[in-house]
């Protein structure tokens, strides 16, 4: 399990269609994908509404969970989910 | 002298126009909650096939379609078949609800996440809006074609209670008095 955080630099934020593309990945992944703004609940990744109502803008920090303990696979997923909501 | 009238929306572009506005038909009213006879199970079923029928028609939009206009129907597309969304409607199926307005609870849910939310998050809930009246218009079997549009010899623009981006636009009007 990984859980990193990441600023997001698309200027329209975790709009509909970057949500759209981050849950994309997140549905593809094997493991469990949960995302939020630190310090709040985490939401599921696969789900492009959850996404939305975390109403993240860019330059906010997303904190990235990935549940599996294949270390290079956690890897392999962040880097795919954050080349999503970044430029 | 002239007038201006603004009318705000959720338009396509950020680039002003000016030229006749024409109000579309105003679509009809989601209908009132409604209890079911049947199941909780035979109405999460309908619901599912509801939203199938309504992914395929997004995905014809999405095949003809390029662009921004294709990003934007891949992205409702998403939104109407997102699995949290189902799964939250088949639990009000369980609540004795019928599934048309399963959905509309549902999506409600969602929706007051996103009110009040500013700039682009809060025109969201236009699009929850938008989604949710498909999927009722498909569930009542209704005729989802296209507001009618008037027959006009010159350009204009057209302005409507739906907040479909496509079908939106800020506009202004200027009336020569």
């Amino acid at each position: 399990m990984i859980e990193r955080e990441c600023v997001i630099t698309v200027k329209v934020g975790l709009h509909a269609r970057p949500a759209n593309e981050f849950a994309a990945v997140a549905k593809a992944s094997p493991c469990e994908v949960l995302v939020g703004k630190p310090g709040q609940p985490l939401v599921k990744g696969n789900s492009p509404l959850r996404l939305l109502t975390l109403k993240a803008h860019e330059g906010d920090t997303l904190l990235i969970h990935i549940g599996t303990d294949d270390q290079n696979l956690a890897e392999d997923i962040y880097s795919k989910l954050v080349a999503t909501i970044t430029e | 002298m002239s007038q201006k009238q603004v009318l705000q929306g959720i338009g396509v572009g950020s680039r002003a126009v000016r030229a006749e506005v024409f109000r579309l038909t105003a679509r009809q009213a989601l209908p009132a909650p409604l209890k079911s006879a049947s199941t909780p199970a035979e109405e999460a079923q309908t619901l599912s096939q509801a939203i199938s029928s309504l992914e395929e028609t997004y995905a014809k939009k999405i095949a003809s379609a390029s662009g921004n206009l294709k990003e934007i129907l891949e992205a409702q597309s998403a939104l109407a078949t997102d699995s949290e969304l189902f799964e939250s409607a088949v639990q009000h199926c369980e609540g004795g609800w019928n599934a048309s307005t399963a959905i509309q609870m549902a999506m409600n849910e969602f929706r007051e996440l996103l009110s009040g939310a500013d700039g682009e998050f809060g025109e969201r809930v236009a699009d929850l809006d938008e989604i949710v009246y498909r999927l009722v218009q498909i569930l009542h079997r209704e005729d989802s074609s296209r507001p009618r549009r008037p027959f006009s010899a010159t350009e204009y623009c057209p302005g409507c209670e739906s907040s479909r981006p496509r079908n939106s636009a800020t506009s202004v009007r200027r009336i020569s008095t």
